[in-house]
C-alpha cells in the first residue's frame, strides 16, 4: 500500500491551480508595444474571459503532471510492505557510538583520533546493523538516532566539534542504556570514545546495560601530558581618591613536565595591557599579580593568558571587571545619645562592598532620604503609625532593607500597627541577665546566608559575646498578643540560650526586615567588643539589602538569568557571534561557549546590560585518566543462559522510505517533464500564429 | 493579398535597400545616390530630354513667330510650316510630408518617417534635375514647415526634411485644406503619409488639391508589420501576449489573439482597396509603399505622373 512519510506536503497539490490559471487566464506583457494607430483594432470586438477555454491541452497536461510529481516527491511516498519484506537479519546489531566532545578532547590531536575511531566504528557496522550516534560532555545528546544509514552518521561526525564543557560519562551511558534496552535486535553493543578523565566518572551513576550488551571503550590518551592552566583570578579592590582600583591576581598551575618560566598577560577589551613573568614549577602552582587598574566604566571584559600548549582552551581565563556599586546605609538613632558609634565605625570599614553611612537623629527618614538608601538601621527606635512610618513600610515592600535593633526605647507600648507589621509582632519585655553574667547565643542557623561565612571552624566565635539585656523578638512560634496572624511567619536565625529569638528575618514584599533583640552598642551586650561584630554587621546589611554581587566569571555549562534586571528586549551575542534574543523578566541562558557573552538591549545602539565571562572547567585540566575498564565493569553484566531475543523486526516507515527512495525517481521524472515543457513552450512561443 | 506580392521592384534598376540608405547621414547625398542610380538604370528610357525634343509641324498662321518657320520644309513644299517642340515645363513640385507621431513607427525596417524623408528628398532631387521648382510642406494637425516652390530651394527643402520630427498627432484633412490655400500655382503635389484617416476623408483632402488643378500623387507609406501584424516589433514578438499602445492617442488594446490579428489584416486590406478606388475616382495616383521596399518604385510612379502632366499641359496649350 502506498503511504506517505510527510503527507502534509500533499497540500501542495493546490499548486495545480497555477498551470490551470496560466492556461485559462489571458497572458499580457507588462510593457505594451507601441503601434502607429489602433484605428482598425478598435473596430474588432475583443474576446472576453468567459469565452475562454483551456488552450494547449498537452502543455497543460505536462505542467500539471510535473506539479503532481513534485508534490509527490516532497511527500516522500513508500510502499508499506509486510514485516517479512523488510526485516533485519538474525545477526543484526544495535550499536550506540558515544563520542566525548569535552574541551579536553581538544588536547593535541585527540579530537581527530576520536573522530577516526568513531568512523572506524561506523565502517565496522554490518549491513543490517543499526547505529545511534551520541555526543556528550557534561550532558549528552543524540546526534543521529537509530539508523542503518551510514552516510548520516558520517555527516554528523564531520559536523561535530569539541565544546567548552567538561566531561560526564553518565549521561551518555544512560542514553545508551535506554537505546539498548529498547532494542529488539540480537546483538547489543556500545562504543565509548573518550579521554576518560577521572572527574568524569563517579561510579554511582546507576547505569546498567541489558544482559549481554557489550561496551567497547576507546581511550584517547597521550603518554606524555604537559599542560599549563590559568586556574582562576582573584580581584582585590581598593579605593584611591574616591576611585576604585582593582588588582588582578591570576592562579596558574602546571600539570606534567615543562619549562618553569611563562609570561602571564592581562587583556582588557581584547588588548594586552600588562604582562608579568611567572615561574610555574612542574606539577606546581604560581600566582601572577598584575599592577592595579583603575576602573573607569562598568562591565569591561578582561582575560589572563599564559602559555601556549596543546590544550589552548585552559590557557586563558575570562572575567568581567566592573566597579563595586557599594552599599548605602542610613543609620537612624534617637536624638539623644550616641549608641550607633560602634555600628557606624564597623560599617565604614567594609571593603566588599564598600558601605556609605549616613546618620539621622530623631524621627523616621524622609522620602528623599529613603530614595538614597539601600538599608535603614533603626537603632533603638520604632516606626510609628504616622505617614513616615507607612512610608518606611512601603519602601521595604518595594525592596528596601531594615535592621531593627531593640533597646531601652523600644517599649512594648510604642509598637503600633506599622512596627508590628514590620517585625511580625511585638517583642517581649526586657530580659535582664546581668545577674548571671549575661546570656549567650544558644542557637545559630549556619545555613542562612547571614551566618554561612561563619560555618567553618574558627570562622567566628559567637560563644564569646555576653548579652546582659535583651528583648525576645516575635517569632513564628511566639504567641504574642498582637501577633499579625495574616503576615508570614518570621524565620529565626539565632536564639539566646534561653530559647528566645535573638535575630529574626521577615520578608515584606520585595524587601526584608531583620530584627535584632539587643542593642548594637555596649550598653546591653559585649558584642561590639568581639571580633565577630564587624563581619556580622557586614553580613546583616548585605543580606538586608538583598545584595548579590555579580559574578566575575562562570564555568561553561552554567545557566544564568539574563533578563532578570532588564526592562526591554535583550540581544545576547555568544563568543562565536551567534545571536539570540531574550525577553525581560527572566530568560535562562545556558553558557555553552568559552569567552564572553554580550547582553545588550535589542534596539539599535542599545547599551550593554551585562557581560558574562565563561571559562572551561579547570578541574579536568590535569588530564588524569581513569581506567576505562572500571566503567565497563560498572555498567555491563553477562547474559543469562537460555535467554533469547527476537530477531525479526519491522523497519520503521522512514527506514522503508529511505530504502525505496521513490521520491528520487519522482523528482527526476518531474525534472525531465519540465525540461520538455520548457523546450516545447519555447518553440511554440516562437512559432508565428 | 500580401504586399510583397503586390509590389515588385523593376528588374534591371539599381535597387538600394532603405536600410542601407539609412546609413547615409547626408540627405542630399542620399537623394543623389538614389536618383543617379535610377537614371543610370533608365538610360534608354523615352522620357529623357523631352523638354527640347521636336514634336510636330503645323501650318503657319499670321502672328506666329517667323523664327519658328521651318525653312527646309518651305524649300521642299513652298508652304510655311512652323516647328513645334515639347513644352519646357518648369513645373512646380511640392512634397506634402505627414509628420504625425504615427510616422515615427519603425516595425520591421527603418522608421516610416525616415523612409518618407528619403523618398521626398529623392523626388525633390529628381525634379530639380528636370529643372522643376521644388518646395515642401510638412504637417501633422497643422502645417509645421512650409518651403515655397522655387528653382533655388532644393537645399532648403533637403534641410527642412532633414530636421523634420514626428512629435504630435495628425489630422490629414484639416492640414491639407490649409495647404491647398498655400499652393495656388498648379503643379505636381506628392503626398507622403500613412493615411490613418477614413478613405472618404482622404479622398476629400486629395480632391481639394485636385480641384486646384494640381496633379496629385499619393504615396501610402506603411511598415510591413502594420499590414500583416506579424513578426517582431522592437524585439517583442507580436503574439498572444502582446498588447498594443496607440502612438498618437496612448490608447491600449489588451491582447492579440489569432482571430483578432486575422480580422485586422482584413480591415487593412479593405482600407487600402478603398483608398485606391476612391483616389482613382478623383484622378489621383495612389501607390502603396512599405518601408523595406527600394525607392525606385516610387520614382517610376512619379515619372509616369509627370509625363501625364506634361502631355496634358501640352494638349491644353494647343487647345
Amino acid at each position: 500500500m502506498l503511504t506517505f512519510l510527510t503527507p502534509a506536503f500533499l497540500a501542495g497539490l493546490a499548486a495545480l491551480a497555477v498551470p490551470l490559471l496560466v492556461h485559462l487566464i489571458r497572458r499580457e506583457r507588462q510593457d505594451a508595444v507601441e503601434f502607429p494607430s489602433l484605428m482598425f483594432m478598435s473596430r474588432i470586438p475583443q474576446p472576453t474571459v468567459k469565452r475562454r477555454t483551456i488552450r494547449n491541452w498537452w502543455l497543460f497536461a505536462l505542467r500539471s503532471l510535473a506539479v503532481i510529481l513534485l508534490v509527490g516527491a516532497f511527500a516522500r511516498p513508500f510502499l508499506e510492505r509486510p514485516p517479512e519484506a523488510f526485516t533485519l537479519s538474525d545477526h543484526a546489531g544495535e550499536v550506540v557510538i558515544m563520542v566525548d566532545r569535552s574541551y579536553t578532547m581538544g588536547y593535541g590531536d585527540r579530537w581527530q583520533r576520536a573522530l577516526a575511531a568513531a568512523r572506524a566504528a561506523v565502517d565496522a557496522l554490518g549491513s543490517n546493523d543499526r547505529a545511534t550516534l551520541v555526543f556528550f560532555d557534561t550532558g549528552a545528546e543524540v546526534a543521529v538516532s537509530a539508523t542503518t544509514d551510514r552516510a548520516r552518521l558520517r555527516a554528523a561526525l564531520d559536523a561535530a566539534a569539541p565544546s567548552a564543557a567538561g566531561t560526564r560519562l553518565a549521561p551518555a551511558l544512560r542514553i545508551a542504556e535506554g537505546v539498548l534496552a529498547g532494542s529488539d535486535l540480537t546483538r547489543l553493543e556500545a562504543v565509548l570514545i573518550s579521554d576518560f578523565p577521572r572527574t568524569g566518572w563517579t561510579g554511582d551513576a546507576g547505569v546498567t546495560f541489558p544482559p549481554g550488551a557489550l561496551l567497547k571503550t576507546v581511550p584517547v590518551l597521550d603518554d606524555d601530558v604537559s599542560n599549563l592552566v590559568v586556574a582562576g583570578v582573584e580581584l582585590e579592590r581598593t579605593r584611591v581618591s574616591g576611585r576604585e582600583r582593582v588588582t588582578v591576581h591570576a592562579q596558574l598551575a602546571r600539570h606534567g613536565a615543562g619549562d618553569g618560566e611563562v609570561t602571564a598577560r592581562l587583556e582588557v577589551d581584547g588588548r594586552v595591557v600588562q604582562s608579568v613573568p611567572v615561574s610555574v614549577p612542574a606539577g606546581g602552582t604560581a600566582r601572577a599579580t598584575f599592577p592595579p587598574l583603575t576602573l573607569a566604566e562598568a562591565e569591561v571584559s578582561a582575560a589572563v593568558r599564559a602559555g601556549d600548549d596543546a590544550l589552548p582552551a585552559d590557557n586563558v581565563f575570562h572575567f568581567v571587571l566592573s566597579p563595586d556599586p557599594g552599599l548605602r546605609v542610613l543609620v537612624v538613632e534617637p536624638s539623644a545619645g550616641d549608641g550607633t558609634l560602634y555600628a557606624r565605625r564597623a560599617l565604614e570599614l567594609a571593603q566588599e562592598p564598600p558601605v556609605q553611612v549616613t546618620v539621622r537623629r530623631g524621627g523616621m527618614p524622609s522620602a528623599a532620604e529613603l530614595a538614597r538608601a539601600d538599608v535603614v538601621l533603626l537603632h533603638d527606635m520604632v516606626p510609628g503609625d504616622d505617614e513616615a512610618g507607612r512610608r518606611l513600610l512601603e519602601w521595604v515592600g518595594n525592596g528596601g532593607g531594615v535592621i531593627l535593633a531593640a533597646g531601652d526605647r523600644t517599649l512594648t507600648a510604642t509598637w503600633g500597627d506599622v512596627s508590628r507589621r514590620m517585625a511580625g509582632g511585638v517583642p517581649a519585655s526586657v530580659t535582664d541577665r546581668v545577674d548571671v553574667g549575661g546570656a549567650r547565643l544558644g542557637y545559630i542557623d549556619y545555613s542562612h546566608p547571614v551566618f554561612e561565612p561563619f560555618r567553618a571552624p574558627r570562622a567566628g566565635a559567637f560563644s564569646a559575646p555576653r548579652f546582659y539585656r535583651y528583648r525576645a523578638m516575635p517569632a513564628a512560634d511566639a504567641r504574642t498578643p498582637a501577633a499579625d496572624t495574616a503576615a508570614p511567619a518570621a524565620t529565626v536565625l539565632a536564639r539566646f540560650d534561653d530559647g528566645s529569638a535573638a535575630l529574626v528575618e521577615r520578608r515584606i514584599g520585595a524587601g526584608r526586615v531583620l530584627a535584632w533583640g539587643s542593642t548594637l552598642d555596649t550598653h546591653w551586650s559585649s558584642l561590639p567588643l568581639e571580633p565577630v561584630y564587624l563581619p556580622l554587621l557586614h553580613q546583616l546589611v548585605t543580606h538586608a539589602a538583598s545584595l548579590a554581587a555579580p559574578r566575575a566569571y562562570h564555568t561553561a555549562g552554567q545557566i544564568v538569568d539574563v533578563g532578570r534586571v532588564a526592562q526591554a528586549d535583550l540581544l545576547v551575542t555568544a563568543p562565536s557571534g551567534q545571536r539570540t534574543t531574550a525577553a525581560p523578566g527572566g530568560t535562562l541562558l545556558r553558557l555553552a561557549e568559552q569567552g564572553v557573552y554580550d547582553v545588550r538591549e535589542a534596539r539599535a545602539g542599545g547599551p550593554t546590560v551585562a557581560l558574562h565571562a565563561v571559562n572551561v572547567d579547570v578541574a579536568e585540566s590535569g588530564l588524569v585518566a581513569m581506567d576505562a575498564a572500571e566503567v565497563v565493569a560498572s555498567v555491563t553484566r553477562p547474559r543469562s543462559p537460555g535467554a533469547q531475543r527476537a530477531s525479526a523486526i519491522t523497519l520503521p516507515g522512514n527506514e522503508q522510505e529511505r530504502r525505496q527512495s521513490i521520491w528520487w525517481y519522482l523528482l527526476l521524472t518531474a525534472f525531465v517533464l519540465l525540461t520538455v515543457e520548457a523546450v516545447l513552450a519555447n518553440r511554440r512561443s516562437r512559432r508565428p500564429a | 493579398m500580401r504586399l510583397r506580392n503586390s509590389v515588385q521592384p523593376v528588374p534591371g534598376t539599381g535597387f538600394i535597400d532603405p536600410a542601407v540608405l539609412a546609413r547615409i547621414g547626408n540627405l542630399e547625398l542620399l537623394a543623389r545616390t538614389v536618383v543617379d542610380g535610377f537614371i543610370n538604370g533608365l538610360h534608354r528610357a523615352p522620357w529623357l530630354g523631352m523638354s527640347l525634343d521636336f514634336a510636330e509641324h503645323r501650318a503657319y498662321y499670321p502672328g506666329d513667330d517667323i523664327r519658328r518657320i521651318d525653312w527646309r520644309v518651305f524649300a521642299r513644299t513652298e508652304r510655311y510650316y512652323v516647328k513645334e517642340f515639347e513644352a519646357d515645363t518648369n513645373a512646380n513640385f511640392m512634397v506634402l510630408l505627414d509628420v504625425s507621431r504615427s510616422m515615427r513607427y519603425a516595425g520591421t525596417g527603418i522608421a516610416k518617417l525616415e523612409y518618407a524623408k528619403y523618398l521626398a528628398a529623392s523626388l525633390s532631387w529628381f525634379s530639380r534635375e528636370q529643372r522643376d521648382r521644388v518646395g515642401m510642406l510638412s504637417f501633422d494637425t497643422d502645417i509645421v514647415d512650409y518651403v515655397p516652390a522655387s528653382a533655388k530651394h532644393l537645399d532648403v527643402v533637403l534641410h527642412t526634411l532633414d530636421r523634420a520630427q514626428a512629435e504630435r498627432p495628425g489630422a490629414l484633412y484639416g492640414s491639407l485644406s490649409k495647404a491647398t490655400e498655400l499652393l495656388r500655382r498648379r503643379g505636381i503635389v506628392v503626398l507622403i503619409s500613412d493615411l490613418y484617416e477614413e478613405p472618404e476623408r482622404v479622398q476629400q483632402a486629395a480632391g481639394l488639391l485636385r480641384h486646384r488643378g494640381h496633379d496629385v500623387i499619393v504615396f501610402h507609406v506603411l511598415d510591413r508589420s502594420e499590414i500583416e501584424l506579424d513578426g517582431e516589433v522592437g524585439g517583442v514578438a507580436l503574439d498572444d501576449a502582446t498588447s498594443l499602445e496607440d502612438l498618437e492617442s496612448g490608447e491600449r488594446m489588451p491582447v492579440l489573439t489569432p482571430k483578432v490579428r486575422e480580422r485586422y489584416r482584413e480591415l487593412v486590406q479593405q482600407h487600402i482597396a478603398a483608398l485606391r478606388k476612391l483616389l482613382t475616382e478623383v484622378r489621383v495616383d495612389y501607390a502603396l509603399l512599405d518601408t523595406t521596399q527600394p525607392l525606385d518604385h516610387a520614382l517610376f510612379t512619379y515619372l509616369a505622373a509627370r509625363e501625364r502632366l506634361t502631355r496634358g499641359s501640352a494638349r491644353a496649350g494647343r487647345r
